[in-house]
């Protein structure tokens, strides 16, 4: 079932690969895993120049003006070369920013996204309050000042940005602060991943929030779309990995010979491939059904999405190397950077076991 | 872990708990990877010391000639404290094969350096265009007399690059029909000249394995093991033994107790959903246990297990892939990390052991072709 694409987001999708495997594909992930935060600030900035990152911010603000369905387009083209940056973060930064924009600080952060030349990560942990998580937003200086104290996990490439768009509670609602990276009172403790990709914990201590992206009473509504846009935008990259994962592989099962025939020819293989196929197709569809509602996303289908595409993504990626043999077991086989990321992706914001229980908790 | 120690079981059991904890060195604990030679050898020397390096081997060969109960003891205390990971091609793979197959002066020149540790000992089976149909291996043995002259290629020896001889097969003869007619069990001291190894990375950067180069090597007749051309026997008979080995719970108890570590420093031992979850698997992991204790049980009679070993190793490789999705699960956040978590007493690794189990389902016979095997042989079914 192929996706029912309009010629522009045909032309969209071609150019985004097109510029990605110029980048020079998954060799190039391959070389920038563990370096960095593992991505090519260069890159990225050129992601910029060709207007990725102002997909969903209106024209008025210097976007495109754009949609889910080609943010999703997009950041499948992304997943299946497994390419580096994060594409998905600035993107949806950069809308969230576009909101707070008649605030002049913002607004300059905001066109810095969407050119590619500022790189901001959202830290949204992982909402639940878990394990003594959470930033508490306060006031001092009778009301002229808001400072953030508390902690946030799971921050990607923390090290390797220039700012955040930290959630934070208290001062009478959810609001959304700007925080530059070099703010005073912020610790970034980065860990490594299987990815090449660190994740960081941020640590606020007394710290002088910056710009407040949207005022309290709006603040709750921006912090979820913030945290549910990012979810379709795994889910979209996921559905990518799988895909590409599959199709690395199909091309395996009719080279790769054992007893006399291409393996591909044994009907285990063929079962599990399709299989794997129709995992692909219907989280494909779950995903563009979903961006198709538009960017009034609902919670309860971000999480469900996540927690559906995750669980498929790993559940393929895992089948691709058991398809390859012992090749896939090896270092040097792409096949197990496919898996790699879909642990990655699966992992921040939420893991398929996080998302089913929110999804439960949603539904009532 | 279905009864409890008899009197004399639970002395042992006592003895064995106690002298791990004063003799495993604590950081060889919790180790995903099997460590390199310098640090893991001086440990199988010990265990070899105490009598416990081969709790399965007749006593006549320098074996402990455990009853079951005791090697269970064994199993079960080693995975209580995460011992790592023992080269086992020797002990547990070539020794039975020498018992059964090799003559006089195979067994005095090998078993006793199986047992004490000064033989590393590698796999070499697979070639790159024979993996999944290994009887199409194309590495010749040339006779020429009073030696064979090898030359080919092997590929996943596992610690090929430190092993100090090798098991292989070989195609000596080239016409036979069916192919695996034409093959033969030989030991080659890798030391010879003509050998070369290059060591492969595998998906959790650990140098696991080997692809090794056999140029005009010359090897011994005395080196040949069970009949000229009778290799695929052999090389079956040694395979059962893998796959007994791969089938242990222990390897899935080791996953689960680093479940209970990770859930239970981050609070998910809590959840009902999650222990419904670790309920499940564990008992799997019960079931799992009995049929293992069961096989090796029926070995002990004397009798052979034939295709049981597929059926075990299906049963064992899914519940040990199982367990490492639930340890990813248990994890949350913390389940791309490349290090090991802060898990109270000991750091616990959990990425590198999931990418580790992939290996699970293709070594030793991969699951598909476990499956087809158990199809034909077992429900007798066509095709
Ligand atoms: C960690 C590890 C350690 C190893 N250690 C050793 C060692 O020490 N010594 C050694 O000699 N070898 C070793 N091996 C090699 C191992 O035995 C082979 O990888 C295995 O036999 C599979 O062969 P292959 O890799 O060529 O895969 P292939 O045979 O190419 O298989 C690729 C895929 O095709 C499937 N397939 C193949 N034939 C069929 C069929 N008829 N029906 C259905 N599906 C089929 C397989 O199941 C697999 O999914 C090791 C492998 C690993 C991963």
């Amino acid at each position: 079932m192929d996706l029912l694409l309009t010629d522009e987001q045909r032309l969209l999708q071609d150019s985004v690969a097109k510029m990605l495997a110029q980048a020079g594909g998954v060799k190039r992930t391959r070389g920038l895993r563990g370096k960095d935060g593992g991505f090519d600030r260069a890159v990225h900035e050129r992601m910029g120049q060709e207007g990725w990152f102002g997909l969903l911010v209106s024209p008025e603000s210097g976007g495109l003006g754009m949609g889910l369905s080609e943010l999703g387009l997009v950041l499948m083209e992304a997943g299946k070369v497994l390419a580096p940056e994060p594409i998905a973060a600035a993107t949806i930064s950069a809308y969230a920013l576009s909101h707070g924009a008649s605030n002049p600080e913002l607004a300059q952060v905001s066109s810095g996204i969407v050119e590619g030349r500022t790189l901001v990560i959202p830290a949204l942990g992982l909402g639940d309050g878990s394990r003594g998580e959470g930033i508490k937003a306060s006031t001092a200086n009778g009301g002229k000042t808001r400072r953030l104290d508390g902690n946030c996990d799971g921050v990607p490439m923390a090290a390797y940005c220039d700012g955040y768009l930290v959630a934070a509670e208290g001062a009478g609602g959810a609001p959304l602060f700007y925080v530059p990276k070099a703010a005073k009172g912020l610790s970034i403790a980065s860990r490594p991943t299987v990815d090449g990709r660190p994740f960081a914990r941020l640590t606020f201590e007394n710290l002088t929030a910056g710009a407040l992206v949207t005022g309290p009473d709006a603040g709750i509504d921006l912090q979820r779309r913030l945290r549910d846009l990012l979810l379709f935008a795994q889910a979209a990259e996921l559905v990518g990995v799988m895909s590409a994962a599959l199709d690395i592989t199909v091309e395996y099962l009719k080279t790769r010979k054992q007893f006399g025939k291409a393996i591909g020819s044994f009907q285990a293989l063929q079962h599990r491939a399709v299989d794997d196929f129709a995992k692909i197709v219907s989280a494909r569809s779950f995903l563009f059904q979903v961006a198709a509602q538009g960017i009034d996303i609902s919670s309860s289908m971000a999480s469900a999405l996540k927690a559906h595409a995750s669980a498929e993504a790993l559940d393929v990626c895992k089948s691709a190397i058991q398809m390859h043999g012992g090749i896939g077991f090896t270092e040097e086989c792409d096949i197990g950077l496919y898996l790699k990321r879909a642990m990655w992706l699966s992992v921040w914001l939420g893991n398929e076991a996080h998302h089913r229980a929110r999804y439960a908790a949603l539904m009532g | 872990m279905f009864r409890k120690d008899s009197p004399i079981d639970a002395d042992f059991r006592a003895e064995v708990r106690g002298w791990l904890e004063a003799n495993l060195p604590h950081d060889l604990r919790g180790k995903t990877a099997r460590p390199h030679p310098p640090e893991i050898m001086p440990w199988y020397k010990a265990l070899s010391r105490r009598g416990w390096i081969a709790p399965h081997w007749p006593k006549e060969h320098g074996g402990m000639g455990a009853t079951l109960a005791q090697q269970i003891i064994i199993s079960e205390e080693l995975a209580r404290l995460s011992a790592p990971h023992l080269p086992v091609q020797g002990v547990n793979h070539l020794g039975p094969i020498l018992m059964k197959y090799g003559t006089p002066g195979q067994k005095a020149q090998h078993l006793p350096k199986i047992i004490s540790g000064d033989v590393i000992w590698a796999q070499g089976y697979s070639e790159p265009g024979a993996g999944s149909d290994l009887a199409s291996l194309t590495t010749r043995a040339d006779d020429k007399g009073d030696h064979f002259v090898v030359n080919g290629q092997k590929i996943w020896q596992t610690w090929g690059h430190y092993a100090d001889w090798m098991f292989m097969l070989v195609r000596t003869d080239a016409a036979a029909t069916p192919k695996h007619a034409g093959i033969s069990f030989m030991l080659v001291d890798l030391k010879t000249p003509g050998i070369k190894a290059r060591p492969i990375m595998n998906i959790a950067d650990d140098d696991e394995f080997a692809q090794m180069f056999l140029d005009d090597v010359v090897v011994p007749k005395e080196n040949l093991v069970g009949p000229l051309n009778g290799g695929w026997k052999v090389a079956n008979d040694l395979l059962a033994h893998e796959r007994l080995g791969t089938s242990s719970p222990q390897h899935t108890m080791e996953v689960l107790a680093r479940i209970e570590r990770v859930s239970t420093a981050n609070g998910k031992a809590a959840d009902p959903v999650f222990r419904d979850k670790l309920a499940a698997l564990r008992i799997k992991v019960t079931a799992q246990a009995a049929m293992f204790w069961h096989a090796v049980d029926i070995i002990a009679t004397g009798q052979p297990l034939g295709p049981s070993s597929s059926t075990m190793k299906l049963v064992a490789t899914d519940n040990l892939q199982a367990a490492t999705d639930l340890l990813i699960e248990a994890a949350g956040a913390h389940g791309a990390d490349a290090e090991r978590l802060e898990t109270g007493s000991e750091p616990t690794d959990v990425t590198q052991i999931f990418l580790q189990s992939r290996r699970a389902t293709i070594y030793g016979g991969s699951s598909e072709i476990q499956r087809n095997v158990l199809a034909k042989r077992v429900l007798g079914l066509p095709g």
